[in-house]
């Protein structure tokens, strides 16, 4: 079932990072319902906000693709009609997510 | 006193000897002929290999990574120069193979005017590389160059393409050594967690009936002995992706076979019957898995894996042990408890017996054709020890890789993910100059090597020792198969009408044989491999001939045909 997901990411503020994150939506298949990029204060960095329509499984999937991309600071996402945003789990920092066997 | 300046094109070069390039492949044009004449003149420093084609240039960049390890370097111009490069970029992404390609782009100020031979390569290439840059000012040649190559072969390797202006390489900077050694938020080495590898631990000290599954990732991380050890102290057998067949020799006693489509018969049905599967640098592709949803179910997942995306991209995995699996493993080997599974083993080898009618009738076959299994079977016999088998794709491929004595390391090079048909010539071009004192052996097929022909032109101007072995049934034997088996026998286009090869081979200064007869072929084969010079062997196989076991498309991996 298809929900509707609002991704925030932080990242470099080079020209083509956004590009490589529409990519990886487009090959997807995955409809935008809208984009909005914000250079931060330091002109280094900028946030990157979408709302996009798409499965859970598939979301999660899609995030750990966005996180790869070289320049991507950090991520989160959640679904648009709920509060609290998931943090994407860092590759440095690989805790294991809740539905792994635990020791 | 003032520094000295050098023109970019120079500072490239010098950039590309700092980070100890011996080899560049590649074909000039137009936009990169600065960095030609800068070529010209460090000439004593770094060999430039001339290719035929830009596609054969990439490739054979990748053959080169593929079997030293190393970065692979390539160079073209722009536009077609670049548009040529894509599907090599394509494969090498798709296989993490480490190649930087360099291309020239128009001046600057003619960007986005449709100048001659202009083209959007950083776009077009977005998709199909791990990362990518313009160079327009000579002042960021050094840090991007440095880290192109940083990102190459960092973490999980991947292709990286350069596009540098035609004026940065002719504007003059002074040329400073600096050292990449990490690229902000980008953490190509994830820490290894106690954690994970104690729950692992225990998961494999635990299991009755453990397998392991071996790709690309641990001759990647040069970690195939690290691999021997673990599997070794905890007895568990060893099946391989396409690409993780170099890991272990293939006569090792814990080496049950291939995976997937054209796989083994006991590893794809005994994956589903295993109840621990530890899959150590591989990525669970649709070709190994079939079915997803009736892949494995009954057993519990140990994912080691480099890149957190993979983890769960294709099976859940009950246990991911992110990091280099050079680290993870030697831990993981660490807390398992020595073990034997005998009867699990025992059952493995049941399985094989199955599939022993084929393998009877791919190597010692009764009739009259000769088989492409045969022909595996005597280059065996005959090749050295440590040769590197570049393969192209297809049935040969398939055939390859079930019966080839793997025995060395990077001793095998092939086109995986992506499938690139006339692959193999220019790779083995590649893998000649990684490996100077190896044996290199082109298996390819009648299709195949018309694809990427012209690079017999490298072959003769380099003088490369390359065994071409050409298995030519005159049909593209993979897609007729599955006319055959799929397509109610409307073999459509799958027909060849071949040139004579050894006139071709004649025409390139080749030594070459066409063998018809069975009588022929061991002496033929002995006498190529005793040359030292390149050979083009031509093998009449069998037209009509179908490879098995196979998995047809969609379906689960214990439903592998046998006929």
């Amino acid at each position: 079932m298809k929900n509707k997901f609002k991704i925030v990411i932080l990242a470099s503020n080079f020209a083509r990072i956004i590009i490589r994150i529409l990519i990886i939506l487009n090959r997807r298949n995955i409809n935008i319902l809208y984009l909005n990029v914000v250079p931060l204060e330091d002109s280094q960095t900028m946030r990157c906000t979408l709302e996009v329509e798409n499965s859970e499984e598939s979301m999660h999937k899609v995030i750990k693709q966005i996180e790869k991309q070289i320049g991507v600071i950090s991520t989160l996402y959640q679904e648009s009609d709920k509060e609290k945003f998931i943090p994407v789990i860092k590759q440095e920092k690989s805790s294991m997510p809740s539905g792994y066997i635990q020791n | 006193m003032q520094e000295k300046t050098y023109i970019g094109s120079d500072i490239l070069v010098k950039e590309l000897l700092a980070e100890k390039v011996e080899y560049i492949f590649g074909y000039p044009g137009g936009a990169i002929m600065p960095v030609y004449d800068a070529l010209y003149r460090y000439s004593d420093h770094i060999h430039h290999i001339l290719t035929r084609h830009e596609q054969g240039a990439i490739h054979a960049a990748q053959g080169y990574a593929r079997v030293s390890g190393k970065v692979g370097v390539c160079v073209s111009t722009s536009g077609p120069g670049a548009t040529n490069l894509i599907t090599g970029l394509a494969d090498a992404l798709i296989d993490s193979t480490p190649i930087v390609c360099i291309t020239g782009q128009v001046p600057s100020n003619l960007l986005g005017t449709d100048a001659f031979q202009e083209i959007d390569v950083i776009d077009i290439s977005l998709p199909v590389t791990k990362w990518n840059a313009q160079i327009t000012r000579v002042c960021d040649i050094t840090y991007i160059i440095r880290k192109a190559f940083y990102i190459a072969r960092s973490g999980r390797p991947g292709p990286v393409l350069i596009d540098i202006t035609k004026d940065a390489q002719l504007q003059k900077d002074i040329f400073q050594k600096t050292i990449c050694q990490e690229v902000s938020n980008f953490h190509p080495y994830p820490q290894v967690h106690e954690n994970n590898i104690k729950t692992a631990a225990a998961l494999i000290n635990s299991a009755k009936k453990p397998l392991a599954l071996v790709g690309q990732g641990v001759t990647l991380a040069n970690a195939e002995e690290e691999f021997k050890a673990f599997v070794e102290k905890a007895d568990i057998p060893v099946a391989s992706t396409l690409l993780g067949l170099d890991v272990m020799d293939s006569v090792h006693p814990l080496f049950v076979g291939m995976l997937g489509m054209h796989g083994s018969y006991a590893p794809n049905i005994l994956t589903n019957q295993c109840d621990v599967l530890i899959a150590v640098g591989m990525r669970f592709d649709d070709r190994v898995t079939g079915d997803v949803n009736r892949y494995a179910r009954q057993a519990k997942v140990i994912h080691l894996e480099i890149e957190a995306c993979e983890i769960g991209k294709n099976i859940f995995s009950h246990v991911p042990v992110l990091g280099d699996c050079k680290e993870s493993l030697p831990l993981l080997t660490e807390k398992i408890r020595k073990a034997a599974h005998k009867g699990w083993l025992a059952h493995f080898r049941i399985m094989q017996r199955k599939e022993e009618k084929i393998i009877q009738e791919d190597l010692n076959p009764e009739k009259d054709d000769l088989t492409m299994g045969e022909v595996i079977k005597w280059i065996n016999q005959y090749k050295d020890k440590d040769a590197v088998l570049v393969t192209d794709v297809g049935q040969h491929q398939m055939i390859a890789s079930r019966y080839f004595n793997f025995s060395s390391r990077k001793s095998q090079i092939t086109s995986g993910g992506l499938g690139t048909m006339g692959f193999s010539l220019p790779a083995a071009i590649g893998a000649q100059f990684g490996a100077r004192d190896r044996q290199i052996i082109c298996l390819v097929g009648d299709g195949g090597l018309q694809m990427t022909l012209q690079e017999f032109g490298t072959i003769l101007q380099d003088q490369l020792p390359i065994k071409i072995v050409l298995l030519n049934n005159n049909i593209l034997g993979m897609v007729h198969q599955w006319q055959d088996l799929f397509f109610e026998k409307r073999y459509s286009s799958t027909e060849l009408l071949n040139p004579d090869f050894m006139q071709l081979a004649k025409a390139y200064d080749m030594q070459g044989r066409k063998i018809t007869r069975r009588e022929d072929l061991q002496k033929a084969l002995k006498e190529m491999f005793e040359l030292k010079k390149a050979c083009l062997l031509e093998v009449v196989v069998k037209k009509q001939y179908n490879v098995f076991p196979m998995i047809p498309s969609g379906a689960a991996v214990d439903e592998v045909r046998l006929a």
